[in-house]
């Protein structure tokens, strides 16, 4: 983990009690649009994403003593906001219904906040049907361009294990569009 | 790798989630507002030492109950059982000092729990 030194400070301020409010205000102006984006792209509905972003800063603020800087605010609250994502999604499995054609294409489609054609609602759904760590995996690495090193932190997988990981998603992937071209 | 190529190819790498205006500028604000006073002095905890204060006094206060109306009925069975002994008693002691008299009748009295109808019936040798 490399810390840089403005990083440092703000974690310093973190943990100090007359100053931590301010210092917090300013980790979720900083982190607050990595973090939306990461979950969004999990649950995909702009007003999921929005309630778990405020979950996630409200349980960062609530277990804030527990935080000691041992690892990256970033990776911290990225944990804090994957698990939500996911127990989020799990709970609502039967939202979208993966067995029947189409269902992520359909809501994206009539979703005010997309914009994109149908060919990239189709990714996002060959997306949505790949195993949990795969979506995880090919979502960071190839929307967010981040480093297997910094993934790892976040998920506790070894960077050999995600760039195997990385690899199957994008075959499967290609492999559907292929077929469909 | 050939497979990332295809895929870059035919969607890039822009995302095609939008969100409503300004909603990165307004969301620290908004988050901020609704947080929780973290460095508040924690009301409860007077409250709770207090609560352990009335529990330990009333656990107290039962105890001590039962012990001194345990005392008393033994104490009243005792007395029931030995007044005759208690009649000798000051029977054999109510001549030694005119002066302690009294008082000292007073605190036998108590202690045998002896009450003034008992007294007058043992005086008149009624029974």
């Amino acid at each position: 983990m490399n810390m840089t030194s403005n990083e440092e400070e703000l974690v310093r301020q973190l943990q100090d009690k007359s100053l931590q409010r301010a210092a917090f205000a300013r980790v979720v102006s900083i982190y607050s649009e990595p973090i939306y984006w990461q979950i969004r792209r999990i649950v995909l509905s702009h007003d999921d994403a929005n309630d778990l972003l405020q979950n996630t800063f409200i349980k960062a603020w609530t277990n804030l003593d527990a935080f000691r800087g041992d690892s990256k605010i970033s990776t911290w609250l990225y944990r804090i906001a994957i698990n939500g994502s996911l127990n989020f999604v799990q709970k609502q499995k039967n939202h979208f219904s993966l067995d029947e054609d189409s269902s992520v294409v359909d809501f994206l489609m009539s979703d005010e906040f997309f914009d994109g054609d149908e060919l990239q609602a189709q990714l996002q759904e060959v997306i949505a049907r790949l195993p949990e760590k795969q979506r995880l995996v090919f979502q960071m690495k190839y929307f967010q361009d981040m480093k297997y090193e910094e993934i790892s932190e976040i998920l506790g997988t070894s960077v050999g294990a995600l760039k195997a990981t990385y690899h199957h998603a994008v075959k499967k992937i290609a492999e559907f569009f292929q077929e469909e071209d | 790798m050939r497979e990332e190529y295809i895929i870059r190819r035919k969607f890039g790498k822009k995302e095609p989630f939008t969100v409503p205006e300004n909603y990165f500028a307004d969301f620290a604000d908004r988050l901020m507002n609704e947080l929780p006073e973290k460095n508040a002095p924690v009301v409860h905890q007077p409250a709770a030492r207090i609560r352990h204060l009335r529990y330990w006094l009333a656990t107290a206060a039962v105890v001590c109950s039962v012990a001194m109306t345990g005392a008393w009925i033994y104490l009243k069975q005792i007395s029931a059982s030995k007044t005759p002994v208690a009649s000798v008693s000051v029977e054999h002691d109510i001549n030694v000092t005119p002066e302690t008299e009294s008082v000292y009748m007073e605190d036998m009295l108590d202690y045998a729990l002896v009450d003034n109808s008992e007294i007058a019936m043992y005086l008149t040798g009624s029974n």
